[in-house]
């Protein structure tokens, strides 16, 4: 994907000059990215389809703004950011559900999977990295899913979170830490149930 | 042994170090088991987290986004943006009639007319400016040549009266 900023930088040109229909290019090139982010978020994935959609339409509106200084996907994850933020507090103010349900970080396991049918949930290394997952804080969480799923460089991370660049290589350190102490102690775990049958 | 920092793995994972700082990375971790399992550690969580939001969209994603992208286009289309104008920030004038504006507008201009042509002053103003001399030379440098002469037989005569009732 790296290297492809110019082409957009061109696309978006001709969309502005009145080429609308060449915005499918646009959204069919990051549709996968930014759901797949919104999901990290949001961890519903028909809410994270909708807040997609509603990405690329805010994007379309806001397309006179992109200034090619920042990479395209980079502007376009940091829309993703706000319009999960805006639903994740809409849901909040919403009193049918209460803040156990909006929370990911407060959500178990089972749920995620009730929420995910496309998952073939059931081996045990993915439930531990959903556990894991889940157990970070939201910034922490995050950042992982910046780094490790759409992998940004530190850089676009900083500007996707509009946080410094210590900002970004603090939380990732600390994550990663967290990361490894869960996983050992599972790897630890799982060898000893492996020795004992 | 001095282990590689965190920052320095995790670029290296990302591919991100140059080939000479890759080279170092390689060989230490060669000669530390424990950078070792780090790596590992990493590499096993990252790919079964790619798995875990490997999502996909609807089927009807792209369809639905430019169904309203279109829309809006041509919403955009039917209301174009306009250039700035000052005349969009003042009040509506249509509501009002023609003969009522002609009314006021002919009234504005026979007023400027008067007030063009109305610069000798009148009777009152001169007797009360003409008590003082200090006033009357002040009056003087502020009107033309036959306003003064005026403004002279009107303070003569004025003064005269005065000195008729006195004596």
């Amino acid at each position: 994907m790296k290297g492809s900023n110019e082409e957009d930088i061109n696309t978006i040109s001709l969309i502005l000059k009145g080429d609308v229909e060449l915005y499918e290019t646009i959204v069919r090139k990051y549709q996968q990215r930014v759901k797949r982010f919104c999901f990290s978020m949001l961890y519903d994935d028909a809410l994270s389809d909708d807040a997609a959609q509603e990405v690329f339409l805010k994007a379309y509106r806001a397309l006179s703004g992109y200034t090619p200084e920042a990479k395209f996907l980079t502007w376009l994850l940091r829309i993703a950011r706000n319009q999960c933020i805006d639903m994740i507090r809409k849901r909040k103010r919403t009193a049918t559900q209460n803040l156990e349900e909006i929370s990911p970080a407060h959500m178990s396991a089972d749920h995620v999977a009730v929420n995910r049918p496309m998952q073939e949930i059931g081996l045990e290394n993915r439930q531990t990295i959903e556990a894991i997952l889940l157990g970070l804080s939201d910034s922490y969480r995050e950042v992982i899913i910046l780094r490790d799923v759409q992998g940004l460089s530190y850089e676009e991370i900083a500007k996707v979170l509009e946080c410094s660049l210590d900002s970004v290589k603090a939380k990732l350190r600390r994550a990663r830490a967290q990361i490894q102490e869960h996983m050992r102690h599972f790897m630890d775990t799982e060898s000893v149930i492996r020795e004992g049958e | 042994m001095t282990h590689i920092n965190e920052e320095t793995l995790d670029r290296y994972l990302h591919e991100e170090l140059p080939a000479a700082e890759r080279q170092r990375v390689v060989e230490h971790l060669e000669h530390c088991a424990e950078c070792r399992e780090t790596v590992s550690v990493q590499k096993i969580f990252t790919a079964e987290l790619q798995q875990l939001v490997s999502t996909k969209t609807s089927e009807d994603f792209v369809s639905n986004v430019m169904k309203e992208i279109r829309a809006d286009a041509a919403k955009a289309d039917r209301n174009p943006k306009k250039a700035f104008s000052i005349f969009d920030y003042l009040p509506d004038l249509s509501s009002f009639y023609a003969p009522q504006l002609a009314a006021i507008s002919a009234a504005l201009l026979l007023l400027f007319v008067q007030l063009s042509q109305s610069s000798i002053p009148t009777v009152s103003t001169v007797t009360e400016s003409t008590y003082s001399e200090a006033m009357l030379g002040e009056e003087l440098t502020t009107y033309g040549y036959d306003d003064r002469n005026f403004y002279l037989s009107a303070v003569l005569g004025v003064e005269g009266l005065i000195q008729e009732e006195v004596s």
